[in-house]
């Protein structure tokens, strides 16, 4: 299937693609001037993964049911000890289990 | 991290090696984000094309639910700059680690920098070690490759993940983040940061909707972690 170039389209995803450029060079340009940082701002960087990431999850929690919390608590618990990839995907396969069982 | 060029192979490669567990869920995500992009009125260029600037699954969803909602076009890049804040979060906390580095250097690790990178790259900075841009690449080039397959493989068999509920889809992205924080937990504070940044989230996802939840309970974390700091000590 052939259709003309819808440039609305095209343009809206070149500016989509910039606009993204700018997000991830902004946050290191904008900190590279205020060298040296103070204890206090580095801290608050440190912080960016737990307290950015937990906010991925948080949609889930409020808007999930029972069985996506208790996928969570398996993943929870199960991380402390398997692997990265090998928790996440067994709490995948508990959460299918589960499912396929019509829960 | 200023390795002689040995050093910057051999952490190329054990970047490339520490890839592949993370190809796992960054496939079926490129996979559901290429059909979506069909399914909603693009060609196989402009899904591909979005996938080459974007490598950004989020932002690139909501683009073509705006798109496909009719949305009025003014608002598709706000929608994505809100989106894709937390990137700002990231770069400010990741591109410190990667100093010193020259300019290209630097725009090409940040243009790759998500989720993955970020979470690992700051783990790595954490490690005796250190982070480099040569560990760095070597798995987000990687996740960016996989991520244009991925596109394409969602563009060609539409219909291969047909219900993301039935494999699981819907708690990917949840389960992986979760596991990610986790691993975050033994540094200082990082118990206060979660409760406090996952609460706010919570609260302004229910009252004001996404994203503002994101940088609501990211801000919110950052505020909390630079109060309960305490200065390093001078001796060190």
């Amino acid at each position: 299937m052939f259709s003309a170039l819808d440039m609305t389209l095209v343009f809206l995803i070149v500016a989509g693609g910039i606009v993204t450029l700018v997000n991830r060079l902004a946050g290191h340009y904008i900190m590279a001037r205020f060298e040296p940082i103070p204890f206090r701002v580095e801290a608050a960087l440190e912080a960016v993964p737990v307290a950015v990431m937990i906010t991925l999850v948080v949609p889930t929690v409020v808007d999930g049911g029972w069985l996506e919390w208790l996928t969570l608590f398996v993943a929870l618990v199960l991380s402390f000890r398997l692997p990265f990839i090998a928790a996440v995907f067994a709490a995948l396969l508990f959460l299918l289990g589960m499912r396929y069982l019509g829960f | 991290m200023n390795g002689s060029q040995f050093d910057e192979r051999a952490e190329f490669r054990e970047g490339l090696k520490q890839s592949i567990p993370f190809i796992l869920s960054v496939f079926p995500y490129g996979i559901v984000v290429g059909t979506l992009g069909i399914n909603n009125g693009g060609s196989t260029f402009d899904v591909m094309l979005q996938s080459t600037l974007f490598f950004a699954g989020a932002s690139q969803t909501v683009m073509w639910e705006l798109f496909g909602a009719g949305t009025p076009v003014w608002v598709v890049p706000l929608a994505i700059f809100a989106v894709n804040f937390r990137l700002v979060l990231y770069s400010a906390a990741i591109g410190r680690k990667l100093e010193p580095l020259s300019k290209p250097k630097m725009i090409s690790a940040l243009f790759l920098l998500q989720d993955i990178a970020m979470a690992v790259g700051m783990k790595r900075a954490d490690s005796p070690r250190g982070l480099s841009y040569g560990h760095y690449m070597g798995i987000n080039l990687v996740l960016y490759f996989t991520w244009l397959i991925a596109s394409a493989v969602g563009i060609v068999f539409g219909q291969l993940i047909d219900d993301p509920r039935a494999v699981g889809m819907d708690m990917l992205v949840p389960v992986y983040f979760l596991l990610l924080v986790m691993g975050f937990r033994t540094k200082p504070n990082m118990a206060l940061v979660f409760v406090v940044s996952a609460g706010i989230a919570a609260l302004v996802y229910a009252l004001i909707g996404s994203p503002y939840h994101i940088a609501a309970g990211g801000l919110s974390g950052m505020l909390v972690a630079a109060l309960a700091a305490k200065p390093e000590p001078k001796h060190v």
